[in-house]
């Protein structure tokens, strides 16, 4: 199965991730072979399986109020950012003023 | 003891395993202090050449060291009851988040990162007294099985300096096997605690999904990601995981199931040990077969009945390993954006970009059904072969990895390097199943690993039968000379 430049190009704008032209090119060849090693999956016939969505069986675990008390304060959230503004995150603006 | 002695004489007290070091501190043939430079002077002295670390914490060290020594004085025996690692020196690898100190999962997007708040991890391990040495070297975002793809530098296995020391906890292992740390903590999402302890002679325990917690944990593929121990004996793993394992409630995965392990067994009368054809029918390095077979027979000798059986081939397991991790990858990934904590993605590493990249591809819409559904479907035939096979069988032995540790750089031509290595983890792995590494021969002069993999929550069984091999053998008492 082959990937093509642009569905790469695709992709990447995807995941938010800016590609050389050499990068485009190499990634393009190697997610090819990678498909291609990966069809193995179709000589196996799961039409009587379900997917695994829990490993060990886990199913609806909701957090406890009384145990699950992780919090950080605000001046250690804000400790790492590169800007911040009015005690805030300053993120790229959505909006054109 | 005398042997205790030679080594405080020597000023090698960092060659104790963790039990040997405990039992020292308990009687006081050394301090805290004593063993905890012992470990940073060792580490001076070979950082250079192995490169085992990112981050060496020696003030905080020494600082937790005179702290033990302190509380040591203070309340004698009773301070290891309460702290059962009191004093005990190791290294962790730089995926958990350890609090004021730089975490950086070995990536620029993390470069200079501090973390703001402790793993559940590496705080029971500070309750527990032990003293971290320093954040160890890893593949970036624990994406490899060889530490190449670090962002920082490479690591060098101790055995051969020309060789790679496995990964993703390459750091963590390569340390241990330098005996720059008394222990190390690893982490595990196919392959990664059990390949870089085959590859660097030592043990490691890849406990089931669940029984540690992940919280603090920088996330690779958060339905197989295994925190656990790499040690010096299968026994000082025990010890660790005791510690380290069990409920927390910030990790909604994580079991309740209680952490117990059995005595120490006599023999292994009564054991059913699987050996899968399809494992043993691959491709394997002549050394890796030879040392695997002999000690088989020497479980066999032990008491145990070697079953042979049928396990579906395990080039299924590397297409469900490398969908589903790549898949969670894309996802887990997305949130470092820079703008709360970190460096922009334009840091991101070429390995991060492959993976990030052929994760969303395969998640995305038209694609979904035919790669992230199928693979999680044939994961659920993977879990039910395992399930079927333990209806007969205590446990599965296996080589860990087909081959020893490569020579560096040639991993770099390969589109799926890491998940074609792994190909004798990666079942496991998506089942979450427990499994062991241990050392069990040295081939042309580089370690050979074999591995035994349990039913879920049978960590106890495992923990028997590999400390029993390891009473009857010394394989993981060699060290490389440095």
């Amino acid at each position: 199965m082959s990937i093509s430049k642009d569905q790469v190009e695709k992709v990447a704008k995807l995941v938010k991730i800016k590609l050389t032209e050499e990068q485009t090119e190499k990634l393009s060849a190697m997610f090819s072979d990678t498909l291609d090693k990966i069809a193995v999956l179709k000589e196996l016939d799961t039409s009587k399986v379900n997917e695994t969505f829990s490993v060990t069986g886990t199913q609806n675990i909701f957090s406890d109020p009384v145990k699950n008390k992780a919090t950080l304060k605000k001046e250690v959230a804000l400790s790492q950012t590169k800007e911040q503004v009015k005690g805030l995150f300053a993120t790229t603006a959505v909006f054109e003023r | 003891m005398l042997q205790l002695q030679f080594l405080k004489d020597n000023m090698e007290l960092y060659k104790l395993t963790l039990q040997e070091a405990l039992d020292g501190l308990k009687s006081k043939k050394f301090t805290c202090v004593e063993l905890t430079k012992s470990c940073l002077d060792r580490i001076s002295e070979l950082e250079p050449k192995v490169q085992a670390f990112v981050t060496v914490t020696p003030e905080i060290a020494l600082e937790q060291a005179t702290q033990a020594d302190k509380l040591i004085s203070e309340k004698g025996a009773q301070a290891f009851v309460e702290m059962p690692l009191l004093g005990v020196p190791y290294a962790c690898k730089d995926n958990f988040l350890t609090e004021g100190i730089q975490t950086t999962a070995s990536s620029k997007v993390l470069e200079g990162y501090i973390a703001q708040y402790e793993s559940t991890v590496t705080s029971r391990l500070k309750s527990a007294g032990a003293v971290l040495l320093g954040k160890t070297n890893m593949d970036a975002w624990a994406h490899g099985s060889s530490t190449e793809t670090s962002d920082f530098h490479l690591t060098f296995n101790p055995w051969d300096l020309s060789r790679v020391p496995g990964g993703s906890s390459g750091g963590s292992a390569a340390a241990l096997a330098a005996d720059m740390c008394i222990f190390a903590i690893g982490s595990e999402t196919a392959g990664s605690i059990r390949c870089p302890a085959a590859w660097c002679g030592v043990s490691g325990f890849k406990p089931t999904y669940g029984r540690v917690s992940r919280y603090g944990v920088v996330a690779m593929a958060s339905s197989t990601d295994s925190p656990g121990p790499i040690t010096k004996t299968i026994a000082d793993s025990e010890y660790v995981l005791k510690i380290i394992a069990g409920k927390d409630p910030h990790d909604a995965t994580s079991s309740d199931k209680p952490v117990e392990f059995g005595k120490e067994l006599q023999n292994l009368k009564g054991i059913k040990i699987g050996k899968p054809k399809s494992y043993f029918g691959i491709e394997l390095e002549e050394g890796t077969r030879q040392a695997v077979e002999s000690s088989i027979k020497k479980l066999e000798e032990l008491g145990a009945e070697i079953v042979e059986m049928d396990l579906l081939d395990p080039k299924y397991a590397i297409a469900v390993y490398t969908i589903i991790q790549r898949s969670e990858v894309s996802s887990n990934l997305a949130r470092f954006d820079g703008i709360r904590y970190g460096n922009t993605r334009d840091n991101f590493g070429f390995e991060a970009r492959k993976r990030m990249m052929l994760g969303a591809y395969t998640l995305s819409s038209g694609y979904y059904d035919a790669y992230y559904s199928k693979a999680q479907k044939v994961r659920t035939l993977i879990i039910q072969d395992f399930e079927k096979a333990f209806e007969t069988v205590d446990m599965i032995v296996a080589p860990t990895m087909p081959c020893v540790a490569l020579k560096i750089g040639e991993s770099a031509k390969s589109s799926m390097f890491g998940e074609l290595m792994d190909v004798l983890t990666e079942a496991s792995s998506v089942a979450g199943l427990p499994a062991i590494s241990m050392p069990v021969g040295i081939d042309n002069g580089m370690p050979v690993g074999m591995q035994l993999m349990s039913a879920q929550f049978n960590e106890a069984k495992l923990s028997q039968v590999g400390q029993l091999f390891q009473a009857s053998t010394d394989f993981h008492k060699k060290r490389p000379t440095l």
